[in-house]
């Protein structure tokens, strides 16, 4: 049941960030599977259409009231984020701009950031194919306040 | 997939970056194989590896009735070797098929144990990078995010091939002048056990015109291998993974080798297969797929690169290890007028090339990178 429940989470999050096509599939290629199995194994009656809307509508509110905090708390995050990426950048001193999408001409950049670019590059295309997920990429970037924002090597 | 983040407005806002910043980090890169995967992980901050481990990709779930002390600690579920080797006692389930997961159930119990390998106190924060075949479709990426949703904390995924390329560069040499880093300038061919990706690497992260997937690989050869060995010698009753064993010592891509004797057990009798003509046919069937995509790839590089393009053709992956593929490849290619092409192998490391990659790139993310899953 709580596969179900996370899935159900899923979904509504999906949509609550207008990525309606992919709470379809979700839908259709791992919840209503789950159902099926849950019903099969535990009885007919022991997961109604009813619950499964209660757990909707439960976890709807939650993915609404999870967005809109997510709204709230992104402005502040991000200059927070900002700030932290600056401090960082001054503190590796690279002495040559990070790498570029086609690099081939310039001279190598230090592996860590021209990996970490490249990884950009991968995010890009990812955010540019439709549907399009603006609010996702917003949501995903979010560190917690307290973390080092440039490398998880900064962490205990 | 989504994040976390959305997941903790309930938490006060104080506890829960003390909470975690209070785990310890491990990164891992996983090569999640149809066959084979390869883990490596480490703790953050840190290029030592705690873990470095190929698994078979299977599950074995344990029949009913199995007698206690038949099954070590009478486990119900066993994976990878433990499940090959107990595989008259288990159900045994591959969790993926053609570089994508096939069996959701499975593959999650697989995420598990790869999470028990790298955490067992499981007390850690755990970011994976996860290898996927090239273009992959979305529907993919999602199944291993829900796969992973519970099990690690926050994935990224990324090409395979890619990966290769980032795992087969030398950063020791990067600042020789006659390096040629794959990253900034290479063509990768990986050929696995589901599917052959193919891969331009220039410097930048390839787009899904820098890359091509064939739903033709280790396992396809396995299958064209046991096809004509059955029709050649009816009842001879070997398994999927004898031909496999056979392909994996024998193969070979050019002209027919023969003899090429082969000695096997059927019905308890040792005998000898001449599978000459047969391992000709069916490994050469993975050149006449893999060359056309190739060349379209390198057709696809600008016309300033491409020189240097043809010096850095790699294969990597199982179908490395089949005798004669590059210099199979590179003779096509010089036949078909391409500049002075180089056809290179990976070499013996290629297992865990894709893993090292991952690793590496785990490394190098930056926070606002990782992809939080729900839990």
């Amino acid at each position: 049941m709580r596969e179900i429940t996370r899935v159900v989470r899923q979904i509504c999050l999906l949509a609550e960030i207008d990525r309606e096509s992919e709470a379809s599939r979700v839908t259709s290629a791992i919840l209503d599977p789950l159902v099926d199995r849950y019903r099969e194994a535990h009885g007919p009656d022991s997961l109604p259409d009813e619950r499964l809307r209660e757990i909707r509508v439960h976890e709807q509110e939650r993915a609404r009231n999870a967005a809109a905090l997510g709204e709230m708390l992104f402005p502040l995050l991000a200059e927070h984020l900002a700030a932290l990426s600056r401090a960082a950048g001054r503190a590796e001193a690279a002495p040559a701009a990070p790498a570029p999408a086609a690099g081939t001409g310039r001279s190598r950049p230090p592996l860590s950031p021209g990996i970490a670019d490249l990884l950009d590059g991968m995010l890009a295309q990812e955010g540019s194919r439709p549907p399009v997920r603006p609010r996702r990429s917003q949501v995903k970037v979010l560190p917690p306040p307290s973390l080092n924002p440039t490398n998880p090597s900064a962490h205990p | 997939m989504t994040t976390t983040t959305l997941e903790k407005p309930a938490a006060p806002a104080t506890t829960a970056p003390t909470r975690k910043s209070d785990r310890k980090i491990i990164l891992v890169g996983f090569d999640l194989g149809t066959n084979k995967s390869c883990v490596l992980a480490g703790p953050a901050g840190s290029a030592d590896l705690t873990v470095t481990k190929i698994v078979p990709t299977l599950v074995g779930y344990v029949k009913d009735g199995i007698v206690d002390g038949i099954i070590a600690g009478n486990a119900t579920i066993l994976f990878g070797e433990d499940a090959q080797k107990n595989f008259l006692h288990v159900n045994l389930v591959a969790p993926m098929g053609l570089g994508v997961i096939k069996n959701t159930d499975a593959a999650r119990d697989f995420f598990r144990h790869v999470r028990g390998l790298v955490d067992p106190a499981s007390t850690s924060e755990i970011r994976a990078v996860i290898g996927v075949p090239a273009n992959a479709e979305e529907d993919a990426r999602e199944e291993i995010r829900a796969c992973a949703s519970g099990v690690f904390d926050r994935v990224l995924l990324i090409p395979e091939p890619f990966l290769a390329a980032l795992g087969y560069r030398d950063d020791s040499r990067l600042n020789q002048p006659n390096y040629v880093d794959p990253v900034i300038n290479s063509l990768f061919i990986d050929i696995g056990a589901g599917t052959s990706d193919l891969c331009l690497i220039q410097g930048y992260f390839p787009s899904r015109d820098d890359q091509i997937c064939i739903d033709f690989a280790g396992d396809a050869i396995d299958a064209l291998i046991h096809e004509e060995i059955d029709r050649q010698y009816p009842g001879n009753g070997l398994s999927r993974h004898t031909v496999r064993d056979i392909k994996e010592t024998h193969s070979y891509v050019g002209p027919v080798r023969k003899p090429t004797d082969v000695k096997v057990i059927i019905g308890g009798k040792a005998r000898t297969l001449e599978l000459g003509d047969i391992l000709s046919r069916s490994c050469n069937a993975l050149i006449d797929k893999i060359y056309p995509a190739l060349t379209t790839l390198i057709t696809r590089a600008s016309s300033d690169s491409v020189v240097q393009l043809l010096q850095n053709i790699i294969v990597t992956g199982g179908g490395s290890q089949i005798r004669g593929i590059d210099v199979v490849l590179q003779k096509r290619l010089e036949d078909d007028g391409f500049e002075q092409p180089k056809v290179r192998l990976a070499g013996q490391d290629y297992k865990r090339y894709v893993a090292i990659g991952a690793h590496k790139a785990a490394r190098a993310a930056r926070e606002n990178q990782w992809q939080h899953v729900l839990d």
